[in-house]
């Protein structure tokens, strides 16, 4: 099932690639590589992560590469990087799998919050848009950071939404406002997202486009709700476009207010 | 001969080229990523290149990940 979700709007573009679905599709934690299969086709996603790992010499498992269409994107992430170093080290192993060069920056301290180091992230750019990377950095929203990003060489910045995999939402919401007028290359919000409504809000903001992969894999359904997020993201970018009025604090009738039938 | 692969001492036979020792342990040898002693060794150079008592090696590949 392949969803239709073209509105009128210009291509967002990242590196020179024009991509015309803004939902991003995160491949880890399915639990069958037919279901990611099917989340991507009923999505109509055209940009997906992988992880490099260590191959299991014990268990065969088909490759992953096999279960994503050609003409998908993939995005190498860096995660199990803890610095800089580590980060261009999987990035050079990712660039040798032959499926480009474009890596998430993924560079993270610690286990039980799985916030991205900033600094590190920031070294981490640096080091691989000298290489030739093409490089898309996950961090946490803070204003200081993205424009060090930017100078760094990203191609987009990708701020959190709430802890990776948690479902919280958009909780970071304020700061990645900030991003979103402040900062040029796109904005990618990433991590926490845990239902479309969220991706919808996100967009409505004015965030160029959203990634989600928990929400999807643990779904009931992952092929319907990938779809879902699609339709959301696509609803929010249009309603983004359609400069939606602001809220106020006191009522607007919407009803004429003269030819009342009964004096008022 | 001892080497470290994927971070385990295994022991192999002597006289291996990488080629004959992904071949051994990866049952699908396209998608493997090879790091010998930390440097990358393209598919290319598996035939010709030859596995030392001691060496270091990385057989990595892309999994799914967010």
């Amino acid at each position: 099932m392949i969803t239709k979700t073209e509105i009128p709007d210009a291509p967002l573009t990242i590196a020179g690639k024009k991509f015309h679905n803004r939902f991003f599709l995160g491949t880890g934690k399915f639990r069958s590589k037919a279901a990611l299969a099917e989340s991507i086709a009923a999505s109509g996603t055209e940009i997906v992560t992988v992880a490099l790992r260590r191959i299991d010499l014990e268990h065969h498992e088909e490759n992953i590469v096999e279960y994503i269409p050609k003409n998908v994107t993939l995005l190498v992430n860096t995660s199990g990087a803890r610095n800089a170093q580590e980060a261009l080290r999987i990035a050079r192993l990712a660039k040798a799998s032959g499926y480009g060069n474009w890596i998430k920056i993924e560079v993270i301290n610690d286990s039980k919050y799985l916030l991205p180091d900033n600094y590190e992230t920031i070294k981490a750019t640096e080091m691989l848009t000298a290489e030739g990377f093409i490089v898309l950095p996950y961090m946490f929203p803070d204003l200081y950071v993205a424009r060090e990003l930017v100078k760094a060489g990203a191609a987009t910045v990708m701020p959190l939404g709430s802890l990776i995999g948690s479902h919280q939402g958009l909780k970071a919401k304020e700061f990645i406002k900030i991003l979103i007028n402040e900062i040029d290359v796109p904005i990618v919000v990433d991590a926490g997202i845990g239902r479309p409504s969220q991706a919808a809000e996100a967009m409505e903001m004015g965030a160029d486009a959203v990634l989600a992969n928990t929400a999807v894999a643990a779904a009931g359904n992952p092929a319907q709700l990938a779809q879902a997020f699609a339709l959301a993201i696509a609803a929010g970018r249009l309603a983004y476009l359609s400069k939606l009025p602001s809220a106020q604090s006191h009522a607007d009738a919407s009803s004429p207010l003269t030819g009342f039938l009964f004096e008022q | 001969m001892n080497i470290t692969l994927n971070g385990r001492l295994k022991k192999i036979n002597p006289a291996m080229t990488l080629r004959n020792l992904v071949e051994q342990f990866c049952k699908n040898p396209n998608h493997v990523i090879v790091e010998l002693n930390g440097t990358i060794i393209k598919n290319e150079r598996w035939a010709s290149q030859e596995v030392q008592d001691g060496d270091t090696l990385e057989l990595v590949n892309l999994v799914g990940g967010g």
